[in-house]
């Protein structure tokens, strides 16, 4: 219990945004992402994404699912990528097979739906790269 | 190949019957020709025989009437009647003996000149002058008869010497019969006088009684006439050869080695008519007899050659015509023989029934092991085949039907069933009444277990397409859960984080709980959908093309759209369709799950997926195509065979597109065809708006 809390206070302050198509999923996923970081910009497809990290280019992580309209996650993180490399990403994706050829495209590749202890994970993963 | 034989026997006959016809015909022509030529060598036999006949009597009027002629002159002088009157034999002698020599000179065979007295006594011989006195009225009937008629006589004599013709005529001195003159000719100067004109050599035979004093040695005899004539040695070894039992039958055909003559022969009749020679002439007729039979021998040569040229013409034809007819009986018996059928015949009048050897080989039994009747039949027929096969037999002897066809199952002696596809006609007599049924059973048990184990297979590829089919729909339900799940546990993962943070407010677990039921009805409705597809068929419906395809994309829907597949509905039909809903929808989700994978293998920029349905009179035309770039030429006849695709073997079975068309065509009764347009693949489905009589696939 004390560990998730210390997690969520080493979390706070580093600036998230969260890129997926699904409305169900931002509503859900988003209110998760803001429970432990405070600034949390959410997005529904790729375009909109970059954009956003545009406007904001203090954003350390960016997570996002991979197929979406208009623009997809790998060609708005590879946008990304280009305007700030060291930026941490994560993938997490919807869809079967195809995807996992993208894996190293990013720095976490994770599929829905995803567990407690996924979401722990990956916050301990972002903490440590933080 | 026993009608084979009969052909043969049967051409050998008409053979054989020719061959004799024309031998007949060739004997009978040759009897004509023979018959008639020998006709036309016996007529001029006939002319010949008369021409010498009278030559002969001819030329013996012709002696005669000159020697009578002379006698009358001699005659005239009334010195030689004197002279018999007074006896004075010197002074006659003296008188004739010039006038004899000087006939001798004129004619050698002028043998005699004879005065006799009135009763009958030699007065002179003018020939033979020491000899006179002798009584000769009972040896010379010539003399009895002068001395009793007083009138001229004329005639053959054989005297006592010679054989004559003589001529006696009576003298008369002063109106009284003082005795007669005669003058006899040798035969042999007729024969030469004959001969000559004749040009053929001539013969006297005389009967031998009258010649009793007559001392000559008899050189040649014929019956009882005796040869007078000299003859050389030739002519005497040609007469050697007449046969015994000659009795100078005119016209007699003597053959002589190469030489062939004819024998003419007259009468030599004495002056009382009475047949005292014979004159024989032989003609040699060697070259016209030869020329003749040369003449005969050609024609029969000519006659020979035409009728063979004849006979092998016809024998020709014949054998054309035979050679005909053993054609089509070969092209019969290979037919049957090589179709390996069994043949029945059946005698509707007696009940006489005949299966051929090879009807009950078909059935595993020798020749003698099924009896020839019809329950031989019906004892092996499949008892369900057997009431149709019989209604089918009567059906066309009663003339319902042309031609009587049946498939019926008949009793192998094994056990087993043997298919036989029975075919055959009813033959009926001149009053239409049922005469005669021929038939034929071609053994199908092969090609009816190949229909059973295509069908075999069709069903396998059907179960086959449906457990793929399965497999995509799985991968669907994947798809469609996803999203759901991910809700639903990210609200879970919410209210843990809540709990672990302490930040949990009923607020907020309402919010989630609402979220996650939400969630699960939507995980319900891809399970009904889901269940929609697994239904099994029910009876066809009545329904719009629209709601099978909403039930098709309730499937196929989400992953379109996880794919960023676009599809665009253009529907222009407001037509309900009678088919099998279920089926239908199968096809649909296969041709667009398989757009969907072409899209994204392509990795296609805008995908797009259009689907259009039109209203015809009596279809809907349903077009799906998409923008994949279309099919490649070389395998757009390919696409709908079976285990034919393009995926990997992971994704596809190769059966989708087989299957699918299979159903429309098969079961749905429409027509499904591909074609490339506005780069992409176009399918185009037609179906009928009232569906008919299809078989229904219960499965």
């Amino acid at each position: 219990m004390d560990d998730i809390k210390a997690l969520k206070d080493s979390l706070k302050n580093i600036k998230v945004l969260f890129v997926d198509d699904e409305e169900d999923i931002r509503a859900g996923t988003g209110s998760f992402l803001k429970k432990f970081f405070d600034t949390v910009l959410v997005c529904a497809n790729g375009e909109e994404g970059l954009q956003t990290f545009k406007e904001n280019e203090d954003i350390q992580i960016v997570i996002s699912d991979v197929q979406m309209p208009k623009m997809d996650g790998r060609e708005m993180i590879h946008e990304i990528k280009k305007i700030k490399p060291e930026v941490f990403t994560i993938f997490i994706s919807a869809s079967r097979g195809v995807e996992y050829k993208y894996e190293d495209e990013s720095d976490i590749y994770i599929k829905k739906p995803l567990s407690y202890n996924n979401m722990k994970e990956i916050l301990i993963k972002i903490k440590e790269e933080a | 190949m026993k009608r084979k034989l009969t052909i043969d026997k049967f051409k050998f006959k008409i053979l054989n019957f020719i061959t004799f016809t024309f031998v007949v015909l060739l004997l009978v022509l040759s009897y004509i020709f023979f018959v008639s030529h020998t006709n036309v060598f016996n007529l001029y036999n006939e002319k010949v025989e008369q021409y010498i006949h009278k030559t002969i009597y001819h030329t013996l009027e012709h002696s005669k009437d000159m020697y009578k002629h002379i006698l009358d002159r001699l005659i005239q002088e009334e010195k030689i009647a004197e002279l018999v009157d007074k006896g004075d034999r010197e002074a006659l002698y003296k008188f004739l003996k010039p006038k004899f020599d000087k006939y001798k000179e004129e004619n050698q065979y002028f043998d005699t000149l004879h005065i006799i007295e009135a009763d009958g006594k030699s007065f002179l011989r003018v020939h033979q002058k020491d000899k006179f006195g002798d009584d000769l009225k009972s040896v010379r009937p010539m003399v009895k008869e002068i001395m009793l008629s007083q009138k001229t006589v004329t005639g053959y004599e054989t005297g006592k010497y010679a054989q004559a013709y003589r001529i006696l005529m009576p003298l008369y001195y002063k109106e009284h019969f003082v005795g007669s003159i005669g003058i006899g000719i040798n035969p042999n100067y007729f024969l030469e006088k004959i001969s000559h004109i004749l040009d053929e050599e001539g013969m006297l035979f005389l009967k031998l009684e009258n010649l009793e004093l007559y001392s000559k040695k008899v050189k040649f005899r014929i019956k009882d006439f005796i040869l007078q004539t000299e003859v050389s040695d030739d002519m005497l070894s040609i007469l050697s050869h007449i046969p015994d039992n000659y009795n100078f039958e005119d016209s007699y055909n003597l053959t002589i080695n190469d030489k062939i003559y004819l024998l003419h022969s007259t009468d030599v009749s004495s002056f009382l008519n009475e047949l005292s020679g014979k004159y024989l002439f032989l003609q040699d007729v060697t070259n016209e007899v030869k020329t003749q039979n040369a003449i005969k021998f050609n024609i029969i040569l000519v006659v020979i050659f035409f009728v063979v040229i004849i006979f092998f013409v016809i024998r020709f034809f014949i054998m054309k015509f035979g050679d005909e007819v053993d054609d089509f009986y070969e092209i019969y018996e290979y037919a049957i023989y090589g179709t390996q059928d069994g043949l029945w015949d059946w005698n509707l009048k007696t009940d006489k029934l005949y299966f051929s050897p090879r009807w009950k080989e078909m059935l595993g039994y020798k020749d003698t092991e099924i009896r020839n009747e019809i329950e031989s039949w019906t004892n092996l027929v499949h008892p369900d085949d057997l009431e149709k096969a019989l209604e089918d037999i009567k059906n066309n002897v009663s003339k319902k039907t042309e031609y009587y066809e049946n498939i019926h199952r008949l009793k192998h002696k094994d056990g087993s069933w043997v298919w036989i596809l029975d075919r055959g006609k009813t033959f009926f007599d001149n009053n239409g009444n049922p005469e005669r049924m021929v038939g034929f059973h071609t053994n199908i048990t092969k090609i009816k277990h190949l229909e059973e184990e295509i069908i075999q297979k069709d069903k396998l590829m059907l179960a086959q397409s449906r457990n793929a089919a399965m497999g995509e729909m799985i991968s669907m339900i994947a798809h469609q859960w996803r999203q759901p799940l991910s809700v639903i546990s990210m609200g879970a993962n919410n209210i843990m984080a809540d709990i672990e943070l302490e930040m949990v407010n009923e607020e907020s677990l309402k919010e989630i709980s609402l979220e996650i039921i939400e969630q699960t009805k939507e995980l319900s409705k891809t399970i009904d959908d889901f269940k929609e597809f697994f239904k099994p068929v029910k009876n066809s419906e009545k329904i719009f093309i629209e709601e099978i395809l909403n039930k098709a994309f309730g499937v196929v829907g989400k992953s379109l759209e996880n794919n960023n597949v676009n599809v665009i509905k253009e529907y222009n039909s407001k037509k309900k369709i009678e088919t099998y809903s279920r089926e239908l929808m199968q096809v649909f989700i296969n041709i667009l799950n398989n757009a969907k994978e072409v899209l994204v293998e392509n990795n296609i920029e805008n995908k797009e997926i259009k689907i259009s349905l039109e209203d015809k009179t009596h279809t809907i035309i349903i077009k799906i195509c998409d923008n994949a770039g279309g099919i490649a030429e070389d395998i757009m006849d390919k696409i709908f065979e079976p285990y034919f695709s393009t995926k990997d073997e992971r994704t596809g079975t190769g059966l989708g597109l087989y299957m699918s068309k299979i159903i429309i065509e098969k079961h749905l009764n429409g027509t499904m065809s591909v074609s490339n347009e506005n780069n992409g693949a176009c399918f185009i489905i037609e179906l009928p708006l009232v569906k008919n009589t299809n078989e229904v696939e219960g499965k």
